[in-house]
């Protein structure tokens, strides 16, 4: 439902913004109509979060103009956005744990009796009535240590509600959502738009631009490449604008040739770091020459599991057992000895170390041996030239091996990750979320390593979050949910819908 | 039995008497923890003020000058703290660390060079803060519980409420609370974090001010090389003991009086030995962290698994 009005809500005129080595926003002219629904799409890096923080006043740009409702206007500050009716849900949610519903929202602005002291009675009331007005259920006595995601970031959106906002900007709203939850957040966001409300809507999931947006803004290297109406686009050429070619959407594989069992889990149970079990009763087994996927919403322990297969987590009771051995007692060390390579899901402190040099990254976890080291000194020789192998062979992209790890971008850090997990050629290579913050392009990349180690004859066992991956990587997928496999499936013989219902741990 | 008979009005006194600079301190870590804010420098804090509140009394001849020179003092070292752990980026654990060692050095060095005195002072110059008497509660049975104590001891019953209503009450301890707890929340809501860090160092340096003059103009009128005594950290752990809340922090400090104040009687009833007296307070320290321990273990104790 494109309006037609003229009016603007907010207009952005040649907005540059420049951090030292990156022009993150180059020249950006971007323009969002009163009451739309507004997606701004592009891989990581291409400069969409830094043109947001500008709207939102946590950034300042350089050089360019912005004018809201009309009217120009400088945002050196987030309270000068909030006054202007600008309103952000972040990804990572900004909730104090212990506060409840009502106190998050009302932070800073609670409503105060004749004594100076807060009428949280008045408070939760008006919470409740604009929680009914935008039919967001939100009880607002509940804590949010106790709430799901999805009520999380409703009580994200009734705070840029409660404070007035008229233009909303959320930011990657569905990656931590089931695909019902993301429906009831669509639901939300129509609601929002009937009443007056005007949606930015960030986000590379084109399949969600095309479902619920009413005009698109592509952006790539930090310049904008292309605005349409969504009717008049398509996904194909939304990400062809987003990467600047041709992309392949689907992988392309042969059918799996599994042979002997190099995994077995039976029986697992653990516990997650607050004494809950995260892991309940879990048994999967993968073999050589497949890709196993384990789906489901982030937080359904799916961390813990990984955790306890690769070592870094006790478990509590059952059996792992690794190429025909149990190893659910042995040091991390020597299961990776035993042939089982970990991708972390948590790139930036579990996968490297990012005030590290690339090559020391790379050796981490092989340094200690033979050639690398001779007589417990390392040989730097060695190294630098293993190094310079997997650089090249991994195709990361650096001036050398001598540089941090930190400066590269999202998808060749994860290059770097993979290059010393895959070069001790693994039986097994457990990759948890191996393309979250990854762009495009390198996902392809990542995607077509997995299926190379499984037509090698190796074993996958892939974990992520993001439904479309796991279903066009792995041949067999489980869906876990509350730490327990609801379904097994084949990725063919399934719908999204059937797998949105599975992931809430619904069956049949 | 006669240990029963510890239990009368003079125990209650002194169990109060020691909790008050224990729980001037722990107001002031509570709030700063609050606010993200781990303040080990209040030992250095107290230490200062109680030095310079008797330096300046005896100079002055006045109580309130020493008091209000004191209180400058713990402002001032707070202050100190701020500047280097929020403008300059340094670690907050080793600016504490390095104000209270700073702080037993430069007393001392102080204490030799304006006094001339080594290990402590005093002098009949030297004016101390004088209890308050209710003259309503003469001759009633009440004059022995409320009235006869220093203006300090007053204030921590008082800010016990007070800080109860600004912590769960005000906008100004939502915002606190929800600056120690979500930074980027509170940010979000227009909340000046840095500011409400800067607040309660600033409250807790006024506070380690008011307990180091409690400690030589008020409960005595002399100042002994490092006489606060570990009482910053004793404050510390009781704030911690109480979950950083106002109520709770009072009630640990009271727990750690009751000790200190029970040790003092046993001492008179079985003449034990005053080394092992003096000890007390440490060792209920050690005792309360290790209950802090076991308090954290309980709440992430393992749900046990169902059996198939």
């Amino acid at each position: 439902m494109t309006q037609n009005n003229i009016e603007t809500a907010v207009e952005v005129k040649n907005i540059t913004k420049s951090y030292p080595g990156v022009t993150a926003n180059d020249s950006v002219d971007f323009k969002v109509l009163k009451g739309e629904i507004h997606a701004l799409v592009g891989e990581n890096g291409a400069g969409k979060s830094t043109l947001v923080k500008i709207l939102y006043g946590i950034e300042q740009p350089d050089s360019g103009e912005i004018f809201i409702n009309d009217k120009p206007v400088e945002i050196n500050k987030v309270d000068k956005a909030i006054e202007l009716g600008i309103g952000m849900v972040h990804q990572e949610f900004h909730l104090v744990p212990s506060f409840t519903a009502a106190e998050n929202i009302g932070l800073g602005q609670e409503p105060r009796n004749s004594r100076g002291f807060i009428d949280w009675d008045e408070l939760n009331s008006e919470v409740s009535n604009i929680a009914k007005k935008y039919g967001l259920d939100v009880d607002p006595k509940l804590r949010m240590i106790d709430a799901s995601v999805g009520i999380q970031q409703r009580t994200e959106i009734l705070k840029t509600l409660y404070r007035n906002a008229n233009i909303l900007i959320l930011d990657e709203p569905t990656a931590v959502l089931t695909p019902q939850e993301t429906d009831e957040l669509f639901e939300v966001i129509r609601s929002l738009v009937d009443e007056g409300k005007t949606v930015i809507f960030i986000t590379h999931k084109l399949r969600e631009v095309m479902e619920i947006s009413d005009r698109v803004t592509v952006m790539r290297d930090g310049k904008v490449q292309g605005v349409s109406n969504t009717k008049d686009t398509s996904p194909e050429e939304l990400a062809k604008l987003m990467v600047g070619r041709e992309v392949f959407m689907q992988v392309e594989k042969e059918e799996a040739k599994p042979t002997e069992k190099v995994l077995e889990v039976k029986n697992l149970w653990v516990h997650d770091s607050r004494g809950l079990l995260a892991v309940k009763n879990l048994s999967l087994d993968v073999h050589k020459g497949e890709i196993v996927g384990i789906a489901g919403v982030d937080g359904n322990g799916q961390t813990e599991l990984v955790e306890a297969l690769s070592g870094l987590r006790p478990t509590s009771k059952g059996e792992v057992i690794f190429d025909g051995k149990n190893i659910e007692s042995i040091s991390p060390r020597k299961r990776r000895r035993a042939g089982l390579a970990h991708v972390p899901e948590d790139r930036a402190n579990t996968g490297l170390n990012l005030k590290l040099d690339i090559w020391e990254n790379l050796v981490g976890t092989s340094y200690f041996r033979s050639p690398l080291s001779k007589g417990g000194i390392i040989s730097m020789k060695n190294v630098v030239d293993h190094s310079n192998n997997l650089r090249e062979k991994f195709d990361i992209r650096t001036p050398g091996v001598f540089v941090r790890t930190g400066s590269l971008s999202g998808g060749n850090q994860q290059k770097v990750v993979i290059a010393r997990e895959l070069s001790e050629d693994p039986l097994l290579t457990i990759a948890s979320q191996p393309t979250r913050g990854v762009d495009i392009g390198n996902i392809e990349a990542i995607h077509k390593q997995l299926v190379e180690i499984r037509d090698s004859g190796k074993a996958v066992l892939l974990v992520s979050a993001e439904l479309d991956e796991v279903m066009s990587v792995a041949d067999r997928v489980a869906v876990i949910y509350e730490g327990e496999i609801v379904e097994w499936v084949n990725p063919k013989d399934v719908d999204q819908q059937q797998m949105g219902l599975y992931m809430a741990g619904i069956k049949d | 039995m006669e240990w029963l008979e510890i239990f009368d009005i003079s125990l209650f006194r002194s169990l109060i008497r020691s909790a008050t600079p224990i729980a001037l301190i722990g107001f002031g870590a509570a709030m700063c923890s609050a606010s993200g804010v781990l303040n080990i420098g209040l030992e250095g804090k107290m230490l200062n003020a109680a030095f310079v509140g008797i330096a300046a009394s005896y100079y002055s001849g006045s109580a309130l000058t020493g008091f209000i020179w004191g209180v400058s003092a713990g402002v001032l070292t707070a202050i100190l703290f701020g500047v280097l752990s929020f403008n300059l980026g340094a670690d907050e654990v080793l600016v504490g660390l390095a104000i209270n060692i700073f702080s037993i050095a430069g007393t001392r060095y102080l204490l030799e060079t304006l006094f001339k005195r080594r290990g402590f002072f005093s002098d009949p110059s030297i004016q101390g803060i004088d209890p308050i008497n209710f003259e309503f509660l003469v001759d009633t049975r009440f004059e022995k519980i409320l009235s006869g104590y220093t203006p300090s001891i007053y204030l921590v019953f008082f800010l016990a409420i007070v800080l109860y209503l600004v912590y769960y009450k005000t906008r100004l301890g939502t915002a606190i609370r929800a600056t120690g707890e979500n930074p980027e929340a509170a940010e979000d809501a227009g909340i000046n974090t840095l500011r409400m860090k800067w607040l309660t160092v600033i409250f807790s340096g006024v506070l380690a001010g008011i307990g180091g003059t409690f400690l030589s103009l008020e409960n005595m009128t002399l100042f002994t090389e490092g006489m606060s005594a570990g009482k910053g950290y004793i404050g510390l752990v009781a704030s911690s003991f109480g979950n950083n809340t106002p109520i709770g922090t009072f009630g640990a400090s009271l727990f750690f009086g009751l000790g200190d104040a029970i040790g003092i009687r046993l001492q008179g009833v079985y003449e034990l030995d005053s080394r092992l007296i003096l000890m007390v307070p440490y060792a209920l320290t050690v005792v309360v962290l290790i209950l802090i321990g076991i308090r954290q273990r309980i709440r992430v104790r393992p749900v046990p698994i169902p059996e198939q």
